[in-house]
C-alpha cells in the first residue's frame, strides 16, 4: 500500500470530519487511514508528528466485542496500525448477565464504554458494511471505504429471526431471548420480578451450535434461585432441542439438590424440541405440546454476525470456517475470524475462547505482516457457571489447532470434581467474578464503574472518529 | 520463545497482574521460574488438587511448561501480553 500523506494531506484542523470521510471516497492515492489519522478532531498535531514508518501495514478490525477490542490492543502493541470499527459507545457484556436476570446485579455491572487503546487504534464508530475480499476493502455504513492489509472479522453473533417459526422481533418484545446482554436482559429480569407467584416459567434452548453451551443452564439455575427465594410456588420448564449438554451432570445433580421441585428439564427425546412459537398467547409448541408460559424466555437458533453472512465468508452453515492455528477464512485470502463467528471445532462460544483467539490471531497476524511462519501452540477455554451465588462450576479444555480443526487435548480438561467440596464450589464463583473483571479489563480497558469525567479525558486521548 | 509467549498469554484471564485480590487465583509474575515450574508439574501429576489447575496443567508437555514457567518469571510490567 502506498503512503501518500506526506505530501497530500491539508491540513487537519481546516477540513471538517465530514469532508474528511467523503474525502476518503475520492481521494486518489490516500489510504483511508492517513484520512482517518489526520483528521481526527482534537488530536492534529499529535496525529501530524506521531506518523507510523511508512509502509506499516494496516489491519482493520471489525467489531469490539471480547474478541474484536482484545485483538486490535495486541496488534496495535505490537506496532501495527489498527482500525477498530465498531458503532456502539457502549458495550453490554453477557458473561454475568444472568445474574441480572436473577436481580443479583445491576446492568450497570455489565456495561463498559471502551477506552484506553493504544495510539496507533483509530476507533470507528460505525457499522461496517461489505467486505471486499478480492479488493482488500471494507465499506463502511456512510460508505467510506477503508483498504486493509489484513483484516480481522469478530462480528459475534445474529438472531437467525423466524428460523424458529413466529419467533421475530416483535414476538422478542413479549417473549424475550437476552441472548444480546442489554434491554433484553431487563425485559426478562422485570417480567420475572412481575410474575406471581406461582407461575409458570418456560425457557427454549437450541441445538449446537450456539453462543455459550453452559448458558442456559445457568440462566436456568439462576431463574430458580430467584424463585426459590420469591416466588417458592413457581416453576420452570427448560425445553431443550438435545439430549446432552454442557456440565450436565453437575447442573442436574445441582439442580435436585438446590431446587429439587422447581425445575424441570425436558430433552429432545422427550419430544421437548421447541418448532413454533405464539407470541400473542405467549404459548411455546412442541410437536407434541404446547406450554403456556406466565413468563417466557427464547433463545433463538443463531448465526455469524450478519456481515459475515453478506460478505460470503459464513460458510452454509451460517458459520466462518477457519484454518485452525492462524484463524483465516478457508473461503478468502488475508481474512481473519475470530470469536462467535467462527468455527472453531470443539472451542465453545465463549467470552473466555475469544479473548484466548484474539491474542493468538494478533500474534499470527504481525507475524504474516512481516513474512513469518505462523505459530503453532494451544488454546484454553474455561467456562464458569454459577448454579447461586456461592456455588460456582467450570468446564475447562486445552485445545490444540491440528490440520483441520481445534481438538481438546487427550488427558486433559474436563468439569469441577462431582464431589467437590463446598468450598472449592465458593472458590469457583469468587474465580468467575474474577475472571470477569479481568478480561473486561483487557478488552475494554475500563471498569463498569468508571466515572463519567474519566470517560471523557480518555475520550480526547484516543483517536475516534 | 515466542510459543511460550503465545502460550503465556492465555494464562493471564485468570492470573492476569493487573488485578488481584484474596478471592483472585494466585498471582504468577511474582515468583521465580523453577517455583511456578515445580507447581505446574504438581497440578499435572495430580501431587496437588485444585480447583481446576490440574485440568489446564494436564494439557501441556513438561517442555511446554518450563517455557511457559520462564516468560511468567520474566515478566515484570503488567501488560495484557507478557
Ligand atoms: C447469557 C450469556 C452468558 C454468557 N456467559 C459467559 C461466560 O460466563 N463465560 C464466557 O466465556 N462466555 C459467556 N457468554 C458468551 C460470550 O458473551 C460470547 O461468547 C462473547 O461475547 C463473544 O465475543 P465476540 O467478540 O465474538 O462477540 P461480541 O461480544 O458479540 O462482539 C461483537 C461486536 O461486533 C460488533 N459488530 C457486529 N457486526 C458489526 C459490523 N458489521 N460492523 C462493526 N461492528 C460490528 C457488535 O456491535 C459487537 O460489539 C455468555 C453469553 C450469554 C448470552
Ligand atoms: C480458568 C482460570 C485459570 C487459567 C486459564 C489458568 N489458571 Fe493457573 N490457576 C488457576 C487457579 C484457580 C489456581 C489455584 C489452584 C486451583 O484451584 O486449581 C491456579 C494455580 C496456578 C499455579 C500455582 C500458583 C501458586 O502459587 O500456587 C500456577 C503456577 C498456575 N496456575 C499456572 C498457570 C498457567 C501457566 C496457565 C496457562 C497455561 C494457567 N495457570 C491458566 C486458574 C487458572
Amino acid at each position: 500500500m502506498t503512503d501518500t500523506r506526506d505530501h497530500d494531506l491539508s491540513p487537519p484542523h481546516s477540513i471538517t470530519r465530514r469532508q474528511c470521510l467523503q474525502a476518503g471516497l475520492t481521494g486518489a492515492g490516500l489510504t483511508a487511514l492517513s484520512l482517518l489519522e489526520g483528521c481526527t478532531a482534537g488530536s492534529s498535531e499529535r496525529a501530524l508528528t506521531q506518523r507510523a514508518p511508512k509502509h506499516s501495514p494496516n489491519v482493520v478490525v471489525i467489531g469490539g466485542g471480547f474478541a474484536g477490542a482484545t485483538c486490535a490492543r495486541v496488534l496495535a502493541e505490537s506496532g501495527v496500525n489498527v482500525v477498530l470499527v465498531d458503532p456502539s459507545e457502549q458495550y453490554v457484556a453477557c458473561p454475568m448477565s444472568n445474574l441480572v436476570i436473577a436481580s443479583l446485579r445491576n446492568i450497570e455491572a455489565q456495561t463498559f464504554q471502551p477506552q484506553g487503546f493504544p495510539e496507533n487504534v483509530t476507533v470507528v464508530r460505525q457499522m461496517a458494511q461489505y467486505i471486499d475480499a478480492e479488493q482488500q476493502q471494507v465499506t463502511l455504513e456512510d460508505g467510506v471505504v477503508l483498504n486493509y492489509d489484513r483484516l480481522v472479522l469478530a462480528p459475534g453473533i445474529d438472531l437467525r429471526w423466524s428460523a424458529l417459526e413466529g419467533y421475530d422481533t416483535e414476538a422478542a418484545k413479549r417473549m424475550p431471548h437476552a441472548w444480546k446482554a442489554g434491554p433484553q436482559t431487563l425485559l426478562l429480569r422485570d417480567q420475572l420480578r412481575a410474575m406471581p407467584n406461582g407461575g409458570t416459567v418456560v425457557m427454549s434452548v437450541p441445538a449446537n451450535p450456539y453462543r455459550c453451551p453452559p448458558g442456559p443452564y445457568e440462566r436456568a439455575s439462576l431463574i430458580a434461585h430467584y424463585l426459590k427465594t420469591h416466588k417458592p410456588r413457581s416453576k420452570l420448564i427448560v425445553l431443550d432441542a438435545k439430549d446432552r449438554f454442557s456440565k450436565q451432570s453437575l447442573f442436574q445433580r445441582a439442580w435436585k439438590e438446590q431446587y429439587s421441585n422447581l425445575i424441570e428439564w425436558q430433552g429432545l427425546s422427550d419430544g421437548a424440541q421447541v418448532v413454533r412459537i405464539d407470541a400473542k398467547r405467549n404459548t411455546l409448541h412442541t410437536d407434541f405440546d404446547e406450554f403456556r408460559a406466565d413468563v417466557a424466555n427464547v433463545i433463538p437458533p443463531q448465526q455469524a454476525g450478519s456481515i459475515a453472512i453478506t460478505s460470503d465468508i459464513a460458510d452454509a452453515s451460517g458459520w466462518c470456517p477457519i484454518q485452525p492455528a492462524t484463524f483465516e477464512s478457508t473461503r478468502v485470502p488475508n481474512v481473519h475470524i475470530i470469536g462467535d463467528a467462527a468455527i472453531a471445532n470443539a472451542m465453545p462460544k465463549s467470552a473466555f475462547a475469544a479473548n484466548a483467539q484474539a491474542k493468538l490471531c494478533a500474534i499470527q497476524v504481525t507475524r504474516l505482516l512481516s513474512d513469518q511462519d505462523p505459530l503453532s501452540v494451544p488454546l484454553i477455554n474455561t467456562c464458569y457457571s454459577l448454579i447461586n451465588p456461592n456455588y460456582g462450576i467450570s468446564v475447562a479444555d486445552v485445545y490444540q489447532p491440528t490440520q483441520s480443526a481445534w481438538s481438546p487435548t487427550p488427558g486433559a480438561g474436563g468439569v469441577s470434581a462431582t464431589n467437590a467440596p463446598a468450598s472449592h464450589r465458593q472458590k469457583e464463583a469468587d474465580y468467575a467474578h474474577h475472571w470477569f473483571k479481568t478480561i473486561t479489563q483487557e478488552a475494554f480497558g475500563s471498569t463498569p464503574t468508571t466515572k463519567q469525567k474519566e470517560r471523557d479525558k480518555n475520550r480526547h486521548r484516543n483517536r475516534i472518529v | 520463545m515466542e510459543d511460550a509467549k503465545a502460550m503465556a498469554a492465555v494464562c493471564n484471564g485468570c492470573h492476569g497482574p493487573l488485578l488481584s485480590s484474596p478471592l483472585s487465583p494466585p498471582l504468577l509474575h511474582n515468583q521465580p521460574a523453577d517455583q511456578l515450574f515445580t507447581k505446574l508439574i504438581t497440578y499435572k501429576t495430580g501431587q496437588l488438587e485444585g480447583t481446576l489447575m490440574n485440568r489446564i496443567a494436564k494439557g501441556y508437555s513438561k517442555e511446554q511448561l518450563r517455557a511457559i514457567a520462564n516468560v511468567l518469571a520474566s515478566t515484570t510490567s503488567p501488560s495484557s501480553t507478557p
